[in-house]
């Protein structure tokens, strides 16, 4: 044990170590990357090198009439991009007030809006459930079974976590400019127009991309809210491939699923720099 | 910089969009009250009034940036929490879902029975009068008469009695007209005794007097039996019968009779019931009836585009009783069926009590949620409703064997694996992270890789991981192993564990790699010439420092753990469970518990759910609380 710390200084330690992690990391995504080039239908390779290699399972998501996968990730990237753009539209203006206005009641708004959060949202959804089915009553586009009801339900939900997460952001871009805008007479809209916006536009960029993400990934919410094979977001609709008891077809969800994966982890990939700054300050501060 | 004060566009702008707003949100607060769903109505009243308050006026400037933001979290997060956790002071359960009023009527309306004969009619549905939504139905009630055939077959007969039974009424007929036939015989309800000449005794007419086995009545005795007569068919030739008369001077004439359908025909209406004369009814080739005074059958468009007023509608018919129509016509059958049914579930408002008139049971409220018999506490009526009962919900948590031991295991789970979760996520991250603190070949490359898990949709790697790690799954066949990976209790745990380590090392790596880099190299340095070996300089300055800088960002993944809904219900949707019909498995945490006992079994639990999440919502906002505090965030404001 002496020697420990004295080998940890050596360099083979450190690629072990990166070996090893990378196999854990990778090792599903390799099989997944395998299923879907397979015809075997199942997850079932008796060797790490694939023997068989055929396209069938990529033309399938997009020739069979009964798989509309295009139409799943359009729905996807709709639901995903129209809730993320509105609600850091909406959201910023709350987090500028956080962050920079003085008023009464800051604190506490601040803890109830942490305390809304921190409640098991599963289970508020029969209570979501009922208020969509009447609104479906007498506003149809807008109720349960469209994407429109959905859109509405997840601005909701996002709501806190944006707040929250830009507040954080925008707590660390420094204070001298609003200050001077205050002495030359600006009011508080004037300032957040014409000076916070532009400023922290790369700021709601970011947080607009990772609430993309975030509502990529939503599944039980979008299974629950469209039942139509057409309506159905690519996580639910590839889940269907192999949710089956006796019938699972992992080569086709395993073709969209790297398909719907791709574009996620290239702007993963691309902004991570920001994105992990963003995860620590906006959760707390370190 | 330039400010701009007072824009005239940006308060043009502001005023088109707030009015905006304003007529969308009108719109759909009339049409919210016009289908009666008053408080969708009042809740968007208030936005409107919100709106206005604050975008017509100053007086508060920071609502002018929360008032959006509000709507939303109002509506989609804040009403529906405060809904559920409103519920947990309420018995709602499957059969307990409605609210008192709908339960009630919903006891009425389905509170009628058949008549105990089970009377049933084929009917002919239409309407009565001019108005055609004037629902009736014209019923034909099939009657048999007897008609007598000829008039010239009637026989001579003697009435007595056959086979020494008194109570087996006989004929003894003499057919001396028909050649051929069998000139004597002894006919009762049940036989027919073919005789010849040589067996019986004529008179001085040539009837028949005497027979073997048949003993006349005297005249007193027929006196007594005359009455039955009318309601005796004597044997004869298929499908023809006898009827006797009672006898005139010891001669009874008995004529020969066929059965004869006949109908008498009623009108039933909502308000009416009552017969139609026969003549008053017309009859097709078929002998079907189709139409009759005053009333008129429903063509096929008609039954369609009066279907659902037909299958409500109560007609008249004896009090207490009523027809219902059970059955529309089909292509094949131009009749609807109908029966005659009971209301036997009455509702006495003064007294808050329900009669079942046919038991007689009474039933009243139970304080439960039900109306219940006080002579019978397992008579309840369904449905029932939700019913306020205070703290019950929480107190059955621990009072209740039932609901208390799965609980117990479950939260102790919940605990442990959100537990191990963190340790082992930040483990593996800061051994990767202090493995990748140097510089190193191809760090690059192993950083892009190992990340990959954590940029991957998570719904995706985790349904994945579930295929894989199946009996029959890759990690099975490619390490040759036969592992029950999700079907063992325990081995459902470890994969748990696994499947998430898996999910969240890559986050904590990247967070451990930046705090390292942020603790300053003097630290380090100056122990190591003080003569710190590399592990006391880990431990004893390395280690506290990160630990205190990530200390709150620990705790968020503990309460973010403890609420990981997706992988267990997705990897091993909380199973296996200890027995069949257990609704807590082995891997089933907390909220995927909940989950099960509010939406996947056939009896659901809101209540008890409800309750459940607020134990949970506690738990996990005093802990992240205690994060937020520790961590100073909330202070900066102070």
């Amino acid at each position: 044990m002496i020697n420990f710390f004295q080998w940890v200084q050596q360099k083979s330690w450190r690629h072990a170590v990166g070996i090893l992690c990378c196999f854990f990391a990778i090792f599903p995504l390799y099989l997944v990357v395998t299923a879907s080039f397979s015809s075997n239908q199942s997850l079932q390779s008796t060797s790490f090198i694939p023997t068989s290699f055929v396209w069938d399972n990529y033309t399938m998501l997009f020739t069979d009439p009964k798989v509309p996968f295009l139409k799943w990730m359009q729905n996807s990237a709709m639901i995903a991009a129209s809730v993320s753009l509105l609600s850091v539209l909406i959201g910023a203006a709350s987090a500028f007030a956080f962050s920079r206005l003085r008023f009464k009641g800051k604190r506490v708004g601040l803890q109830a809006l942490l305390l809304v959060q921190m409640f098991p949202s599963v289970l508020a959804l029969s209570a979501i459930y009922v208020i969509m089915e009447r609104v479906y009553v007498f506003a149809p586009e807008w109720g349960l079974g469209t994407l429109g009801g959905l859109v509405l339900v997840y601005l909701g939900g996002s709501m806190g976590v944006n707040i929250w997460l830009m507040k954080g952001f925008v707590d660390s871009i420094p204070l001298e400019l609003d200050e001077a805008a205050k002495v030359d007479g600006a009011s508080a809209m004037q300032t957040y127009w014409q000076i916070f916006v532009p400023l922290a536009s790369p700021i709601l960029a970011v947080v607009t991309l990772l609430s993309f993400i975030g509502l990529f990934n939503e599944f039980i919410l979008a299974r629950l809210f469209l039942p139509e094979n057409e309506q159905r977001t690519v996580a639910v609709g590839l889940q269907g491939f192999i949710g089956g008891q006796y019938a699972q077809n992992w080569g086709p969800f395993a073709a969209g699923s790297i398909l719907a994966s791709i574009p996620i982890i290239v702007v993963f990939m691309s902004l991570q720099r920001y994105i992990i700054g963003g995860l620590t300050a906006g959760s707390v501060k370190g | 910089m330039r400010i701009l004060k007072g824009n005239l566009y940006a308060i043009i702008a502001k005023v088109i969009f707030v009015s905006l707003a304003m007529v969308a949100l009108g719109y759909f607060m009339m049409a919210a009250f016009g289908t009666g769903d008053t408080n969708i109505a009042i809740f968007l009243a208030i936005c409107i009034l919100l709106l206005a308050f604050t975008y017509f006026t100053n007086l508060s400037v920071p609502l002018k940036f929360f008032a959006p933001g509000i709507m939303f979290l109002g509506a989609f997060v804040i009403v529906p929490v405060v809904f559920t956790l409103s519920m947990a002071g309420f018995k709602y359960q499957t059969g307990n879902m409605l609210s008192k009023e709908d339960a009630l009527s919903t006891i009425i309306d389905q509170g009628n029975t058949t008549d105990p004969e089970g009377t049933s009619f084929d009917v002919v549905i239409g309407h009565v009068g001019e108005k055609q939504g004037n629902v009736g139905v014209l019923i034909p009630i099939p009657r048999e008469d007897e008609s007598q055939v000829g008039s010239a077959l009637v026989f001579d007969s003697r009435l007595g009695y056959y086979g020494g039974d008194k109570s087996n009424i006989a004929v003894l007929v003499s057919d001396v007209y028909e050649e051929g036939s069998y000139p004597f015989f002894i006919s009762t309800a049940t036989e027919l005794v073919t005789l010849t000449e040589d067996d019986v005794v004529l008179n001085d007419d040539y009837v028949a007097v005497k027979a073997p086995g048949f003993t006349q009545f005297s005249e007193a005795e027929s006196k007594v039996v005359s009455d039955q007569l009318a309601g005796i068919r004597f044997k004869y030739v298929d499908p023809y019968f006898l009827k006797a008369d009672p006898p005139i001077r010891g001669n009874s004439m008995a004529s020969v009779n066929q059965a004869e359908v006949n109908y008498n025909y009623f009108i039933s209406t909502k308000t009416e019931y009552y017969e139609v004369d026969e003549n008053d009814v017309t009859v097709d080739d078929l002998g079907q009836a189709i139409a009759a005074k005053n009333f008129t059958k429903y063509t096929s468009d008609q039954i369609a585009k009066y279907a659902d007023k037909i299958g409500n509608v109560r007609l008249k018919y004896e009090d207490p009783y009523y027809i219902g129509i059970e059955n529309l016509p089909t292509g094949s059958n131009p009749f609807g069926w109908a029966i005659v049914k009971i209301q036997n579930i009455t509702y006495d408002k003064k007294t808050d009590k329900v009669t079942d008139i046919l038991t007689g049971a009474t039933y009243s409220d139970d304080g439960r949620g039900n109306y219940r018999n006080p002579d019978n506490k397992e008579d309840y009526l369904d449905p029932g409703w939700r019913q306020g009962v205070w703290f019950e919900n929480f107190t059955s948590l621990v009072t209740e064997p039932r609901i208390r031991e799965p609980l117990i295991s479950v939260f102790i789970w919940t605990i442990v694996f959100a537990v191990s979760t963190v340790i082992t996520q930040f483990a593996l991250g800061l051994l990767v992270a202090i493995a990748m603190d140097k510089k190193l070949r191809g760090r690059g490359v192993y950083r892009s890789l190992m990340i990959l898990p954590y940029a991957m949709p998570s719904i995706m790697s985790i349904l994945i991981w579930g295929g894989m790690l199946d009996r029959n799954g890759a990690i099975n066949s490619l390490l040759n192993l036969d592992i029950s990976w999700l079907q063992d209790p325990w081995m459902a745990k470890v994969s748990v564990l696994l499947v998430n380590l898996w999910l969240g090392f890559p986050y904590f790596y990247l967070i451990c790699a930046g705090s390292l880099q942020a603790i300053p190299k003097e630290l380090a340095e100056s122990a190591s010439i003080d003569g710190a070996n590399a592990r006391q300089i880990f431990r004893l300055i390395t280690l506290p420092l990160l630990l205190r800088m990530l200390t709150p960002l620990l705790i968020a993944s503990f309460a973010f753990n403890f609420n990981n809904f997706n992988i267990v219900y997705l990897l091993t949707g909380g199973g296996p469970k200890p027995e069949l019909d257990s609704l807590a498995g082995a891997t089933d945490i907390l909220i995927s518990y909940t989950y099960k006992l509010a939406f996947d079994t056939t009896i659901q639990n809101y209540g008890l759910a409800s309750a459940i999440s607020v134990v949970i919502f506690v738990i996990v906002a005093s802990i992240s609380m205690y994060g937020i505090r520790k961590s100073k965030v909330l202070d900066d404001f102070a």
